[in-house]
C-alpha cells in the first residue's frame, strides 16, 4: 500500500488538475444551461479523447527535452491522406489505414533520426518536417481536402457506450498502456534517464540516440491517430484542421506537469492537462472567445507553467552550489 | 597589516570542504609560491580572490581595504588580476579583441575602435616583448603556449596590484618560460604582489622567494624558500597520514592479460599509450591533473575514440564504439562527474542501479519485478548501501552512498575491467575503507581494476602498481619498492625517480 | 615543449561563409537560363521589397543563433506589428512617423522581454520564444481575425519610395550590409561572439553575459518589427498569419547565410544573401513550373539540409577535441 500512497503524494498537482476539471464543469454549469449536461459531457469526453491522443504523443518528445512542432500537419496529413486515398485514388480502407500509419511512422522516424543522429535541433527538425508534410500533402492532393471520412471510421468515432464515447475508452486504455510503458518497461526507464541527464544515461550504457528516435516515432503515430479520429468525428478532413494544435498540445503538456527540460512527468499528468484544456476550450466557445484570445491564452498558460517550474528549480538549487 | 591579507576563508562544495579557515598573507615585491597536491585548495583560493567563486565565510583585504567584489570584473577593478589555468580567452576572437575584452577603449565608434584596439594591442605586445604573435590572428589558430602568453599579457595590461599565475608555466614553451621569468622579475621591481602556482619545484625555486603550502584545504605553513629544502616541502605537502583505513595489499595478480592497449593516440590528449592490465591486479594512474588520465579512461570505456591505436580485451581486438559496447565487452567506467555522468540524480536509487541492466530483465516487454527485486537486494547487500527506501531519488543519499550506487550499478554488469575516475573524491573515510576493501576483493576474484586518483596516498596504499602520466604519455610504471608518494610526485613533475 | 602544432592557419578561411555566394550564383545562372534577360536593374528593384522583410528577420535570427539561442517570436511579432499598423495607423505624416517609431519600440520591448525571461528563468530559448510567439500571434488575431485593414497612402509611399530609380528597400539592404561590418567590431558585437563561443570565459573576462543576451534579443525584436512595417507597406493590408512563414524562412536564411556559433563566423551580408536565396528559390520554382504547393515542402527540406550541413561543419571543427559526444 505504501506504493499507492507515494504515487498519490508525488502527484498531488495532477490530482488537483482532475479536481479542478470537475469543479470547472460544475461551476460553469451553474451559469450556462446545457453546460455540464449529460450530452455536453459526452461531447467534452470525445473532444478530450482527440486532444488526448495528440497530447500523449507530444509527451514523449518533451520527456526527452525536445519538442514536436510537426503535430499540426502530422494529424492533418493523416486524415487527408486517408480520405483522399480512399475517395480519390481508390485505395481499399484497410490499405489506406496501413499506408497512413506507415507514413506517420516514417515521418516520425525521419524527424527522430535527424534529431538524435544528425544533431539537428528538435525545433528546427520538427518545424521543418511540418513544412515538408504540408508541402507534400498540398502537392499530392492539389490542395483539395480529401473529402468525407470512411463510414466505418465515422461510426467508430461517434460510437458510445451509454453516454461515454468509445474513443474516450480507447484513449483511457492507451493512456494506461503508455503509463505502463513509461514506468514498467526498459524503454520507459531509458527515456527518463535520457530526459534527465543524457550524459549519465550514455555512461550507463543506454542507447541514447535510439531512445530519442523512438520518442518521435511515438509522437508521430499518436498525432496521426488523433487526426484520424478527429476526421471520423467531424465526418471529413480539411486543410488546416491541426493548425492550432501545436500550441494546444504544448500548453496541455505543461499544465500536466511535464517539464519542458525533459525527464519529469508522465502521461496521466499530460492527460489531465488535456482534460483541463478541453474544458477551457469549451468554455471559450460558450463565451464566444475569438481564436486570438485562445491563442493568447495558450501562450500565457505555457509561459506561466514554465516560470513556475523555473522558480521551483531555483528554489531547490539555492541550497546547493551553483558555479 | 600585510598588503594582501586573507582571514578565515572557508568554502565548501556540497559537503566537501575545499577551503577551511584559510589565513594567508602576501606582500609587495615578493613572489609568493602556492604549493600543494591537486585538490589542496590553491585554485579555489584564487577563484575566491578573483570573485569567480563565492565563499562561505572569511574576508579578503587588499592594501587594508576590504574586497567586496561580486563579479570578476569588479575584482579586477579592485586590483586583482588572475592568469587562469583553464584559459579564459575567446577562441573565435582576434588577439586584439581578446586583450581588450570587456574594456572601454574610450567613446569610439566601431571601426575606429577596432583600429584603436589593434594599435593598442600591438603596443602592448611590444611593451611586453612578445614577438611572433599578430594582434589580428584568431586566438583559435594560436598554439597553446601562445594562448597562454596572450592570457598573461591580457591580465598584465589591466595593471592590477595583485597578479596571480595559476600554473601559467605548464603550457609555455621553454623560451616563453624564460620570458615570463624576466617579466616576473620586472613586476617584482615594480612592487606588485605576485602569486605563483606551479607544481614544478625547479621553477618555484627560480621564480619565487616565499612559499605557502596547502593540504586538504588548509594553509599548513609559509616558509622562505632559501630556508627550506625540497624534501621538507614534499613532507609538508603530503603531511603525516593516518594509517589504518587501507586494506592489506595482497598480491592476487594472475598472468593472464585482460586488457591491452597498443599506441593509443589522440593529438594533444594521448601520446602513444601502450599498457597491459592483468587479471587480479589493481593498477593506479597518477600524475598532475589533466595529463591525459581522463582521456585514457574515456577511450577505454568507449566514450571517445582515439585517432589511432588498438584495444585488446582478453587478447581479441575490441571495437568499443560506445560505453554500452564497452560494458558488453566487460569494461565499465565510474566516470569523473558523479552528478552528471555517474548518476541520474532525479531518478530513484532503484532506477539508477538497474539502468545498465534493465533491458535484460524484461519479460513480455515489461520489467520482471521478481528479478528486479532480487538484483536490487543483491546490489544493496554486496556494498552495504544505506538506502532507506529504494524509491527515493538517488540525490537524497550522501556522497559516499551515491558513489556506492554508481559502483554497484556497474558491478551488476559483471565487468572484467573496472575503470575508476577519482571515485573517492568527496567520500568520507569510512566509505573509502569499504570501497578499497571491495576493490581488493574484486581483484582477488580475478577482476582487473584501473584506478585514477589525485590522491597519491591512496594510489600508494591501494594499488599494486602505478602508472604516472604526463602530457598524455605514460612516463613511469612504479611498483614494489619504487611505489612511494615521493616517487609519484617526482615522476609527475618531471624529476628522475630514484 | 610546444604541445600544439601550428596547422590551423587555413582554419582562418571559412568555407561555409562562401556557400551563400556560391548558391546565389548557381540560382542566378539557372534563372538566367530559363528566363534570359529577366535579371536587370528593374528586376532587382522589384525583388528588393520581398528581400528586405526576410533579410531583417534573418539578421535578427542570425544574431540570436550566434549566442546559442533561437527566436521563434519573430513570427508572432511580424504578424502583430503588421496588423497593428494596418488597423490603427493614423493618416497625418507626423502621426505615421510617431506610430512607426512606436511599433519599432514595441518590437524592442518584446525582444527585451524574450531576453529577460530566458536569462532570468533560465528557460530554453526555443520554448521561451515559442510562448511569446503564441502571445503575439494571439494578439494579432485579436486585432484582425481575417486579412484586412487599411494602410495610409503616405506610409506605403514612404517605404516604397524610389530615390531616383533606386528603391528604399534596396538602399536599406546595402546599408544593413554595411552596418553589419560596424556591428561586428562594436563592443556589443565582440561581447556577442564572446558569449556565444565561451560563456564562462566571457564572464571571467568581465563581460555581462545577461545584458549581452538581452540586447541581442532586443535587436531581433526590433528588426522583426521593422520587417512587419515593411510587410504592411508592401501588401497595404494586415494579416494575422503574416509572420508565421517568417519563422522557418528566417532560420533558413540565417543558416544558409553561413552563421556558425561554433566557429564564430557570421555576417549581416551572409544573412541578407540567405534571405535573397530563400526568396529566389521560391521564384525559381515558379519559373521552372514547379507547383506552388511544393514551396513549403522544399523550404522544409532546405532548412533541414542546411542545418545538417552546418552541424557537420561543427563536427569537422571539433574533430580535434577529445570530447564525449552524446
Amino acid at each position: 500500500m505504501g506504493k499507492v500512497k507515494r504515487a498519490l503524494k508525488n502527484n498531488t498537482d495532477i490530482l488537483g488538475n482532475y479536481v479542478i476539471a470537475v469543479l470547472l464543469v460544475a461551476i460553469i454549469s451553474i451559469f450556462y444551461r446545457g453546460f455540464g449536461s449529460i450530452s455536453h459531457i459526452s461531447v467534452l469526453l470525445s473532444d478530450f479523447a482527440i486532444l488526448g491522443f495528440l497530447v500523449l504523443g507530444q509527451t514523449f518528445p518533451v520527456l526527452t527535452g525536445g519538442i514536436d512542432m510537426s503535430v499540426p500537419y502530422m494529424m492533418c496529413s493523416a486524415a487527408v491522406v486517408l480520405n483522399y486515398g480512399i475517395n480519390t485514388v481508390g485505395w481499399s480502407v484497410p490499405l489506406a489505414f496501413l499506408l497512413v500509419l506507415l507514413g506517420a511512422l516514417a515521418a516520425g522516424a525521419v524527424s527522430g533520426f535527424g534529431i538524435a543522429y544528425l544533431n539537428v535541433h528538435p525545433m528546427i527538425m520538427t518545424y521543418g518536417m511540418n513544412s515538408i508534410l504540408m508541402g507534400a500533402l498540398l502537392s499530392w492532393t492539389s490542395g483539395t481536402a480529401g473529402g468525407f471520412s470512411p463510414a466505418g471510421l465515422q461510426a467508430f468515432a461517434k460510437l458510445k457506450i451509454g453516454f461515454i464515447p468509445v474513443i474516450t475508452v480507447v484513449f483511457a486504455g492507451a493512456t494506461a498502456a503508455f503509463m505502463l510503458l513509461l514506468k514498467r518497461s526498459a524503454y520507459g526507464k531509458h527515456l527518463y534517464a535520457v530526459g534527465n541527464c543524457r550524459r549519465a544515461a550514455y555512461f550507463s550504457g543506454v542507447n541514447v540516440k535510439r531512445t530519442i528516435l523512438i520518442a518521435y516515432v511515438i509522437s508521430a503515430l499518436c498525432s496521426a491517430l488523433g487526426g484520424l479520429i478527429m476526421s471520423g468525428r467531424v465526418g471529413q478532413s480539411y486543410l488546416g484542421m491541426g493548425d492550432s494544435y501545436m500550441f494546444i498540445t504544448l500548453a496541455a503538456v505543461a499544465i500536466g506537469g511535464i517539464s519542458m527540460n525533459g525527464g519529469k512527468g508522465h502521461v496521466v499528468g499530460s492527460a489531465s492537462g488535456a482534460l483541463i484544456i478541453t474544458i477551457v476550450l469549451s468554455v471559450l466557445t460558450v463565451l464566444k472567445a475569438s481564436l486570438g484570445v485562445q491563442q493568447l491564452l495558450y501562450g500565457v498558460v505555457l509561459l506561466g507553467a514554465l516560470v513556475l517550474e523555473a522558480n521551483k528549480l531555483n528554489f531547490g538549487k539555492r541550497k546547493g552550489e551553483k558555479t | 597589516m600585510a598588503d594582501l591579507e586573507i582571514r578565515g576563508l572557508s568554502k565548501a562544495f556540497g559537503g566537501v570542504k575545499a577551503l577551511e579557515q584559510v589565513d594567508f598573507t602576501a606582500n609587495r615585491g615578493e613572489v609568493h609560491a602556492l604549493l600543494g597536491e591537486n585538490g589542496a585548495g590553491k585554485s579555489t583560493l584564487i577563484k575566491c580572490m578573483g570573485a569567480c567563486q563565492s565563499y562561505d565565510s572569511g574576508e579578503i583585504y587588499l592594501c587594508g581595504k576590504k574586497l567586496e567584489a561580486a563579479h570578476p570584473k569588479q575584482a579586477m577593478e579592485a586590483g586583482i588580476g588572475i592568469v587562469f589555468q583553464e584559459l579564459s580567452l575567446i577562441p573565435n576572437l582576434s588577439v586584439a579583441d581578446n586583450l581588450f575584452l570587456g574594456m572601454n577603449l574610450g567613446n569610439k565608434v566601431s571601426v575606429t575602435r577596432r583600429k584603436l584596439a589593434r594599435e593598442r594591442a600591438a603596443e602592448l605586445l611590444k611593451k611586453y616583448q612578445v614577438e611572433g604573435i599578430s594582434p589580428d590572428s584568431r586566438v583559435e589558430a594560436l598554439s597553446l603556449s601562445e594562448k597562454q602568453t596572450i592570457e598573461i599579457v591580457k591580465v598584465l595590461s589591466r595593471d592590477t596590484q595583485v597578479i596571480v599565475f595559476d600554473e601559467a608555466t605548464s603550457a609555455l614553451t621553454a623560451n616563453r618560460v624564460e620570458w615570463l621569468y624576466q617579466l616576473v622579475k620586472r613586476l617584482q621591481q615594480e612592487e606588485k604582489i605576485i602569486i605563483f602556482i606551479s607544481h614544478r619545484m625547479g621553477e618555484i625555486r627560480r621564480f619565487c622567494n616565499v612559499v605557502t603550502v596547502f593540504r586538504n584545504g588548509r594553509n599548513v605553513g609559509t616558509r622562505l624558500l632559501n630556508q627550506v629544502d625540497n624534501d621538507q616541502l614534499v613532507h609538508l605537502m603530503l603531511g603525516r597520514k593516518i594509517a589504518g583505513y587501507y586494506p592489506e595489499k595482497v598480491d592476487t595478480h594472475r598472468d593472464q592479460v585482460v586488457l591491452e592497449t597498443r599506441d593509443l593516440y589522440f593529438e594533444h590528449y594521448l601520446d602513444h599509450v601502450s599498457l597491459a592490465l592483468r587479471a587480479g591486479e589493481v593498477v593506479g594512474i597518477g600524475g598532475l591533473a589533466g595529463q591525459g588520465q581522463n582521456s585514457l579512461l574515456l577511450a577505454l570505456a568507449g566514450a571517445v575514440k582515439p585517432q589511432s591505436g588498438q584495444i585488446f580485451i582478453e587478447g581479441k581486438p575490441a571495437n568499443l564504439k560506445n560505453p554500452r559496447a564497452a560494458m558488453e565487452a566487460g569494461v565499465s567506467l565510474v566516470p569523473e562527474e558523479r552528478a552528471t555522468e555517474g548518476l541520474v540524480l532525479e531518478l530513484s536509487i532503484a532506477d539508477n542501479l538497474l539502468l545498465p541492466m534493465i533491458s535484460t530483465i524484461t519479460r513480455g516487454g515489461l520489467i520482471d519485478s521478481r528479478r528486479e527485486k532480487e538484483l536490487l537486494r543483491h546490489a544493496v547487500e554486496s556494498l552495504s548501501i544505506k538506502t532507506g527506501d529504494m524509491e527515493n531519488p538517488v540525490n537524497s543519499l550522501s556522497g559516499g552512498n551515491q558513489q556506492k550506487v554508481v559502483l554497484a550499478k556497474l558491478l551488476m554488469t559483471h565487468p572484467k575491467v573496472l575503470l575508476l575516475y577519482d571515485f573517492t573524491r568527496g567520500v568520507d573515510v569510512g566509505t573509502k575503507n569499504t570501497m578499497f576493501t571491495l576493490l581488493r576483493k574484486l581483484a582477488a576474484e580475478g577482476n582487473c581494476i584501473l584506478f585514477y586518483s589525485t590522491d597519491m596516498e591512496e594510489l600508494v596504499n591501494v594499488c599494486d602498481r602505478v602508472l604516472v602520466m604526463d602530457h598524455g604519455a605514460v612516463k613511469a610504471d612504479l611498483s614494489g619498492e619504487q611505489l612511494t608518494e615521493e616517487n609519484i610526485l617526482k615522476a609527475s613533475i618531471g624529476d628522475q625517480v630514484a | 615543449m610546444d604541445v600544439q602544432k601550428r596547422g590551423r592557419r587555413f582554419g582562418g578561411i571559412n568555407i561555409s561563409a562562401l556557400i551563400p555566394y556560391f548558391l546565389l550564383i548557381v540560382i542566378l545562372i539557372i534563372m538566367g537560363v530559363y528566363q534570359p534577360g529577366v535579371i536587370n536593374f528593374n528586376w532587382l528593384n522589384r525583388q528588393a521589397d520581398s528581400w528586405i522583410t526576410l533579410a531583417l528577420a534573418g539578421i535578427g535570427q542570425t544574431l540570436v543563433f550566434m549566442i546559442g539561442g533561437t527566436d521563434l517570436s519573430v513570427g508572432g511579432l511580424i504578424s502583430f506589428t503588421n496588423c497593428l499598423a494596418a488597423v490603427y495607423m493614423p493618416e497625418s505624416p507626423l502621426g505615421i512617423a510617431a506610430f512607426s517609431l512606436g511599433i519599432i519600440l514595441i518590437g524592442a520591448i518584446a525582444g527585451m522581454f524574450n531576453g529577460l525571461i530566458i536569462v532570468k528563468f533560465r528557460l530554453q530559448p526555443f520554448i521561451a520564444t515559442l510562448t511569446t510567439w503564441a502571445i503575439w500571434s494571439g494578439a494579432a488575431l485579436c486585432i484582425l481575425s481575417v486579412d484586412g485593414g487599411d494602410v495610409p497612402k503616405a506610409f506605403t509611399g514612404a517605404l516604397l519610395h524610389k530615390f531616383g530609380s533606386v528603391k528604399v528597400s534596396l538602399i536599406l539592404l546595402i546599408l544593413l550590409g554595411i552596418a553589419g561590418v560596424f556591428f561586428k567590431v562594436s563592443r556589443l558585437g565582440i561581447a556577442l561572439l564572446a558569449v556565444g563561443s565561451n560563456e564562462k570565459g566571457a564572464y571571467f573576462g568581465g563581460i555581462s553575459v545577461a545584458r549581452t543576451k538581452i540586447a541581442v534579443y532586443m535587436i531581433s525584436g526590433t528588426l522583426a518589427a521593422c520587417a512587419g512595417l515593411f510587410r504592411t507597406a508592401q501588401v497595404s493590408s494586415g494579416s494575422p498569419t503574416a509572420g508565421d512563414a517568417f519563422i522557418l524562412l528566417s532560420c533558413a536564411a540565417a543558416v544558409i547565410g553561413g552563421c556558425s556559433p561554433a566557429t564564430g563566423h557570421y555576417s549581416f551580408t551572409g544573412a541578407i544573401l540567405g534571405a535573397v536565396i530563400m526568396r529566389l528559390l521560391t521564384n525559381l520554382m515558379v519559373v521552372m513550373g514547379v507547383s506552388s504547393y511544393m514551396t513549403s515542402f522544399l523550404q522544409g527540406v532546405i532548412l533541414i539540409l542546411s542545418v545538417c550541413i552546418s552541424s557537420f561543419t561543427v563536427l569537422f571543427h571539433n574533430r580535434k577535441k577529445m570530447e564525449v559526444d552524446v
